[in-house]
């Protein structure tokens, strides 16, 4: 019954086919990285400074919002007409670890927020900091392998490389927060078009039915 | 070999069942190309499926274009589940 597990699962790597959330995911990286640098650019302890903090995370949660848009509409426009509709069921998740879930998002953001206005405002200096983008970096690449060794994505284990290197370069040139906002910039490039490769190949094979029923 | 669903038995609807076990509801488009089935094929599979009530079938559009959405119903999930547990049982 092997090959039955195999099909059951063909609708969500349907899903995964054409690079559309990758194209997205990487766009919205790069986005948020772009965002939280122009606030390592400002002057530390300026008003405008402390302000941008706020605009930054509206703009942070607009970019969410906006990904989510973005993979509707392109699912909706290039591959829905090409491959067919698929809707996966929803997460049978019980109510405790959706809460916890929840629970986990809020503290991230709190997180975030505290982390940024100790080294946007404070200075931050730590001798941490240098390592902070390598890390992520590494962090990144141990995702993405466990990622690609799990649905079979073999460009994962590339992109894996690739965060790996953007560590290796971000190293020697930018400290902590900045760091981090260059590796979701290099990030993001990566993952957009290694996403806009999947979604060419996909329309490539999937033509444009002449009918639909 | 009584026990075995003859419905479900049949190897194209077979993975038909699978395909849509795997989904909350798919289109015919999509059921089309995963199968290799011709339109007239996979019709009569998903009406003999239909009469068994292991599959709805909503006849809807998108914009101006017919859609046909297909989703496995409770009785054709279990089924699929019982079919699945019948033929572990007759090939161990």
């Amino acid at each position: 019954m092997a090959n039955l597990d195999e099909v059951a699962r063909r609708p969500r790597r349907y899903l995964s086919e054409d690079g559309v959330p990758d194209v997205m995911l990487g766009l919205n990286s790069f986005l948020v990285g772009l965002i939280f640098l122009v606030a390592f650019l400002l002057p530390k302890g300026s008003s405008i400074g402390r302000y941008y903090i706020f605009v930054a995370q509206i703009l942070w949660g607009c970019c969410i919002l906006g990904m989510r848009w973005g993979i509707r509409t392109l699912r909706m426009r290039v591959t829905f007409p090409r491959g067919g509709y698929v809707a996966l069921a929803d997460c049978q998740a019980n109510t405790s670890s959706v809460w916890a879930l929840r629970f986990l998002r809020v503290a991230c953001v709190v997180l975030a927020t505290l982390m940024a206005e100790q080294v946007l405002m404070k200075g931050g200096a730590s001798a941490l900091e240098r390592f902070v983008g390598p890390l992520i970096a590494v962090g990144m690449a141990l995702a993405m392998s466990v990622a690609g060794w799990r649905y079979k994505l073999s460009y994962m284990n590339w992109l894996a490389l690739f965060s790996l290197l953007l560590g290796v370069c971000v190293y020697p040139f930018q400290r902590g927060g900045a760091g981090i906002c260059w590796m979701l910039i290099g990030l993001g490039l990566g993952i957009s078009v290694a996403g806009l490769v999947r979604l060419r190949g996909f329309i490539g094979a999937h033509p444009m039915p002449v009918e639909t029923i | 070999m009584s026990e075995v669903d003859r419905i479900i038995h049949e190897p194209a609807r077979l993975l038909i069942v699978a395909l849509l076990s795997g989904a909350k509801e798919t289109d015919f488009l999509f059921l089309q190309r995963e199968t290799n089935l011709t339109k007239g094929n996979l019709s009569s599979h998903l009406i003999k499926l239909e009469e068994a009530q292991y599959v709805e079938i909503e006849k809807t559009f998108r914009g101006k274009i017919p859609l046909t959405l297909v989703r496995l119903t409770a009785k054709g999930r279990e089924a699929f589940q019982s079919y699945r547990k019948t033929m572990n049982g007759l090939l161990r």
